[in-house]
């Protein structure tokens, strides 16, 4: 039964953290959105960089997903915490 | 006089110990962000020996037995003497040199259990064994350990590698898991550190006591943490580059998205583990994420012969150390003679397995083949000398061990059938456009 527990912790801590941060990298690789051109059709690559726009941040990428990725980033660093948590024994207060 | 040489001795094989197990098991750490280039060698050696250091002086509930329960001791069992002790690390150390020789990952516990039980069969028989424990500590862990990581890092390779995947062609950024991976490793580093140099403080406590020389139920002196830190961090920065070799290059090749899954899949089942009271070997649970992940990633191959040696040296490690330690065990019988034959034998066998790694050497600069690393998009910058260095007239890597040597053939092997592959491929597209031109050509005239 304990190897069974193992497992089932095992598997959801990891996939859980992988997950979060193939997802942050996931929404760093989101390409930035298609402006549409005077003639009505639409630029592929989105904006350049000199383009200013609130949508999108410095390197074209949407802002939503900028933060979207740092928080998926913050999130699986606050997991390794837990991690360093559960090493040191004068951190098992509770 | 006697006890007092036999304490010292156990001392100072204790600390030994600790070194090797502190070379033995960087691999499990740092094989993954050397070979994808996340860390120089030398920085993630560096970096896994500070986290080690860091790590013993976190924790110093030392075990209550030496032998974790595996050996009936205490009242009306075995009293395990200094003599025991001495012998069962011999058998450790030993267990431990040759596997490292060979660039086997194996696990420093399951060494010094089996040369515990070596010794005290010769010293009060086979009753001494506790054959439930031993169920339930190693033999059951054997199988669950490399399962349970293998599984986990195979979903979590498959996860990554999903959620990541880009149809249109665009850059994924999978390079990022790089960063993510020195964390990962470092918790491992961490997490090492607080449970492996406890095992050795645990020993030389429990030799103190038994030597009259510390209280019973003391914790342990300043000085023995203090020893132990430094001794298994020595033993992590010196590297252990033949199982850096196995783990890193040898059983697949390592991605930065694997990597990242292997190590996270390593941390979660050991920390799982100790915490849920299942112990784990950390060995074998890095190992068998490594295989998971090469399992999970899409065109990876995992090279079955080298994980079938390492295999077959976790099944020899209890016997191999134990008959080394029952046979250390005889000598020490004999008296502080045979105790004196036994340092000599030890130190020259130490002195052997040294010499005769140098004519095959392994070190930072050759530990993972520079291409292999720059073929997973490595981050870091390696000097062309170097680069040039590894490269032979045939194309190939200088002297390896044994399983890397295996490894390398079995992927020169992989690449040329890949590229008959691709030729016989061309030929037949030829044939065919030849074949299509004609028709075309026919039908036009």
């Amino acid at each position: 039964m304990a190897f069974v527990i193992v497992f089932a912790a095992s598997l959801f801590a990891a996939v859980f953290v992988v997950a979060l941060y193939s997802l942050g990298i996931r929404f760093l690789a989101t390409p930035a959105p298609p402006v549409r051109r005077e003639d009505g059709t639409f630029e592929p690559n989105g904006p350049s960089r000199d383009d200013e726009d609130d949508d999108v941040d410095a390197v074209g990428r949407p802002r939503w997903a900028t933060v979207a990725a740092n928080i998926c980033f913050i999130l699986s660093a606050s997991v390794v915490l837990v991690g360093i948590l559960l090493i040191v024994p004068a951190l098992h207060f509770w | 006089m006697e006890l007092t040489l036999i304490v010292l001795l156990v001392i100072v094989l204790a600390l030994f110990f600790d070194f090797t197990n502190g070379f033995h098991d960087t691999a499990n750490a740092m094989a993954t962000p050397i070979a994808t280039g996340a860390l120089k060698p030398k920085t993630a050696v560096l970096l896994a020996a500070i986290l080690n250091l860091v790590g013993a002086f976190l924790s110093t509930e030392v075990a209550k037995t030496i032998s974790g329960g595996l050996i009936n001791e205490g009242d009306g069992g075995v009293l395990i003497t200094p003599e025991m002790i001495f012998a069962g690390l011999i058998g450790a150390i030993v267990w431990n040199l040759v596997t490292w020789f060979y660039g086997l990952p194996s696990s420093s516990s399951h060494a010094l259990f089996g040369g515990l039980i070596g010794a005290a069969i010769v010293g009060a028989g086979i009753q001494a064994i506790n054959g439930g424990v031993f169920l339930s500590k190693v033999l059951i862990p054997m199988v669950a350990a490399p399962l349970t990581a293998g599984i986990v890092a195979f979903t979590a390779t498959r996860v990554a590698y999903a959620i990541t995947r880009r149809h249109d062609g665009r850059k994924d950024g999978r390079g990022r898991f790089r960063y993510a991976q020195i964390a990962s490793s470092s918790l491992i580093a961490l997490a090492h550190g607080t449970n492996d140099a406890q095992k050795t403080m645990g020993v030389i406590t429990l030799t103190l006591v038994a030597a009259n020389l510390q209280d019973p139920g003391t914790g342990p002196h300043f000085w023995v943490i203090a020893a132990c830190a430094i001794a298994i961090a020595l033993g992590t920065y010196s590297g252990g580059w033949r199982i850096i070799r196995t783990l890193g290059a040898g059983l697949t090749q390592v991605k930065p998205a694997q990597g990242f899954a292997a190590e996270t899949s390593t941390a979660a089942t050991i920390l799982a583990s100790s915490h849920l009271g299942f112990a784990l070997s950390t060995t074998q649970v890095a190992s068998g994420s490594v295989i998971g992940s090469g399992l999970g990633r899409r065109g990876s191959s995992v090279r079955w012969r080298a994980v079938g040696r390492i295999a077959i040296g976790w099944l020899f490690t209890l016997p191999a150390s134990g008959a080394v330690a029952a046979i250390a065990a005889l000598i020490a019988h004999i008296g502080p003679i045979g105790i004196v034959i036994d340092a000599i034998l030890g130190f020259g066998f130490i002195v052997f397995i040294f010499l005769r790694s140098r004519r095959n050497r392994v070190d930072s600069s050759n530990a993972i083949p520079v291409p292999d690393v720059a073929e997973s998009g490595y981050a870091v910058r390696i000097r062309k000398s170097k680069v040039k260095k590894l490269r032979t007239k045939t194309g190939t890597v200088p002297p390896l061990t044994s399983v890397a040597q295996s490894a390398v053939r079995d992927d020169l092997a992989a690449r040329a059938a890949e590229r008959a592959a691709a030729e016989a491929e061309k030929a037949e597209r030829a044939i065919r456009d030849a074949e299509r031109q004609k028709k075309s050509d026919g039908g036009a005239q």
